[in-house]
């Protein structure tokens, strides 16, 4: 496989990075996120036609070969617009298991999570046709799960409970770890790009808000953690050793950075509308998700 | 010891005692209990009837004068009575508005008609009130409101909108900051109305937040007419009224009613944490620094005589308790247990306005650099 971008990063990470950032932006880049964050906004199929779902599955199995970290520069741009699609589980669980490469539909699979007691969540687990891998290994086999109670705190997840809790080998579990932090560092990235643009436009006191200096501090301070985040992420896709202390830096940094956005949007950063929350709700869920995998 | 001084010491005694003892059989077991557990309606119901329990306690409006329904005692008993309170896991007033903004100023610079109509039924918890000054395009810049107040025979006819509007829907009156003259120069062109909530003209328009729920609402004045009567000072001397309402005593009895739902925040988070042994440094960090805001207060208020280095004490304590209360919620989202779930979820989302309403931390920084270290502007 051919490097062709920075620290690692193949053709398969650049070439489809950019593909999937413009099927975003045509899907979604005129809706405000606190609208498509409940609604469907892209449908299953056409990912799934596009042959997105086997970007992470190994060319003699029949998909693109992406490594580790090209699926971090893939999640980055998928965390941009927080689609409520399950495309990242599904590559992932298809990334492992032969019986997950199988399905046409979405795929998905269950973590313990600490605040969800004695039961199992999966992201997307009520999505119509969606199957659950039992065991995140190449040998895992997949089937549907009983949905319980869905929990609403990030809708663009679709979080729910399952009658199943996946069982994970480890490097299942550390890719699936590492892939979660990345994408919650594109979130950050584009709250970041959200609020500096605000910044720019947002009159008071007779000039554009980002002419103060207090604007201006925050604004450095949250590209300070959002590159720190990204590095971090890019570090555990490539250091299995340090995945687990480099992806929680990266979910705390991607928090700080959003929580900064929307201090910096002033009263409109905390309405619903704005929708600022619905990112700062996905990458808390993520990182209680990824807490619930094992170590 | 003078006698006087032992006067004080003694009636503070007294009133310490009598507190603990009222509270203790007063505070809703309901409240207590459930506290994370509670919807917004039943936060409300308990909060409105906390404001009468207060006040058929002889504990509304402790530091106002006698005269004027209140307790005649001083700041000190205020902050006393706010720790007592947080001890309790007592609620917080619905009513704050009235008591701590409208009160005061009425009080300072409003008729003896309008004390007679409003501060008894701001202290018996009968009336709530809400604020009106930002508006959509002014936020942190106050003094440019836009929402206009015409002259006309016997009154004001307010149009124009506000937004942010707390308590909004059980509010009967607002406290508007309105312009009244479209070209006197910035700061002379404002008026301080007392507009009724329920007269024809007002809409309100819920605001949603962050965590789902509507404390805010966007309030739309469409020609409703305030009648001179209603205006505290002169007018065009609005600018000067707002000011006194974000008087540096507020700062205190403000921190000191925060201060109590962070310390239930705080007890919370020991309890979740205990069950897990965990982040041990960070919880006596936290545990610490919520107490350092109480002793603050009590070092802010003991100042009262001393107005320069009071406000220099006063003045952080906005800062402080948001971004404390902000760092607490962040660290229990990250180590809640599956009981209080929710609950922490709520709290964090929430904090994340607290560094945004009533002026931001930048705001903040700047009015102590400015008016505390006197930087020049």
């Amino acid at each position: 496989m051919s490097v062709v971008g920075e620290l690692g990063l193949s053709e398969v990470g650049a070439v489809g990075s950019d593909a999937l950032a413009e099927i975003l932006t045509r899907t979604v880049s005129n809706e405000p996120v606190a609208a498509y964050a409940v609604a469907e906004p892209l449908s299953w199929d056409v990912l799934q036609q596009g042959g997105w779902d086997m970007l992470g599955v190994a060319e003699e199995d029949g998909g693109a070969g992406a490594s580790l970290r090209d699926l971090v520069e893939l999640a980055r741009v998928w965390g941009r617009a927080i689609v409520p699609a399950p495309l990242l589980p599904t590559l992932m669980a298809k990334r492992w298991s032969a019986s997950a490469r199988e399905c046409d539909g979405p795929v998905t699979f269950s973590v313990h999570t600490r605040t969800t007691g004695a039961l199992a969540v999966a992201p997307f687990a009520d999505m119509p046709g969606i199957e659950v891998l039992h065991d995140v290994s190449p040998g895992g086999s997949v089937g549907r799960a009983v949905v319980g109670h869905a929990d609403d705190y990030a809708p663009s997840l679709r979080i729910a409970e399952v009658d199943v809790l996946s069982t994970w080998s480890a490097d299942a579990a550390r890719e699936m770890r590492v892939v979660w932090a990345a994408e919650a560092t594109g979130c950050a990235a584009r709250m970041l790009d959200d609020a500096v643009a605000y910044a720019k436009d947002r009159h008071q006191f007779g000039q554009p808000i980002g002419r103060f200096q207090a604007i201006k501090h925050h604004l450095a301070n949250a590209h300070i953690f959002a590159e720190q985040a990204e590095t971090a992420a890019i570090l555990a896709s490539l250091e299995p050793e340090r995945a687990v202390a480099a992806s929680r830096f990266a979910f705390d940094a991607s928090l700080r950075v959003i929580e900064i956005a929307i201090q910096v949007h002033g009263g409109l950063g905390f309405t619903w509308e704005m929708g600022l929350h619905m990112y700062l709700r996905h990458v808390g869920a993520l990182r209680e998700l990824a807490a619930g995998l094992p170590e | 010891m003078s006698t006087e001084t032992e006067t004080v010491a003694a009636r503070r005694a007294n009133f310490r005692a009598d507190a603990e003892k009222w509270l203790a059989l007063n505070v809703p077991d309901e409240w207590r209990k459930n506290r994370g557990a509670l919807d917004e309606e039943q936060e409300t119901r308990i909060r409105w009837e906390w404001d009468r329990q207060l006040h058929a306690g002889g504990f509304a409006g402790l530091s106002l004068p006698v005269e004027y329904g209140g307790q005649g005692l001083g700041l000190r008993e205020e902050v006393l009575f706010g720790e007592l309170a947080a001890r309790a896991q007592a609620p917080d007033s619905l009513g704050r508005i009235g008591k701590i903004l409208t009160a005061p100023l009425l009080i300072a610079h409003g008729t003896e008609q309008q004390r007679a109509t409003y501060l008894p039924a701001i202290l018996s918890g009968e009336q709530v009130w809400c604020q009106g000054f930002s508006e959509p395009g002014s936020g942190s810049d106050l003094a440019s409101v836009a929402c206009f107040a015409q002259k006309v025979d016997g009154g004001y006819l307010v149009r124009g909108r506000k937004t942010w509007t707390s308590y909004s829907r059980q509010a009967e009156r607002c406290l508007l900051l309105v312009r009244t003259d479209q070209d006197a120069p910035r700061y002379k062109n404002l008026s301080l109305l007392l507009l009724d909530m329920k007269a024809p003209g007002v809409s309100l328009s819920p605001i949603r937040q962050i965590s789902g729920s509507a404390h805010f609402s966007e309030t739309t004045f469409d020609d409703v007419f305030v009648s001179d009567e209603d205006r505290v000072g002169a007018d065009g001397n609005g600018w000067a009224m707002a000011m006194a309402i974000l008087s540096s005593e507020r700062g205190a009895v403000e921190a000191v009613t925060r201060y109590v739902e962070i310390r239930a925040d705080m007890t919370l988070l020991r309890d979740c944490c205990a069950r897990a042994g965990e982040a041990v440094d960070r919880l006596q960090d936290l545990e610490l620094r919520v107490e350092l805001i109480r002793w603050q207060v009590s070092k802010a208020v003991a100042r009262e005589e001393d107005e320069e280095r009071m406000l220099g004490s006063v003045m952080v304590l906005k800062v402080l308790w948001s971004e404390l209360w902000q760092e607490l919620t962040s660290l229990a989202a990250k180590l809640s247990c599956s009981e209080h779930r929710d609950h922490w979820r709520y709290q964090y989302l929430e904090s994340r306005a607290a560094t945004i309403y009533s002026g931001t931390s930048e705001i903040q920084r700047n009015i102590v650099a400015e008016r505390v270290l006197g930087l020049p502007k």
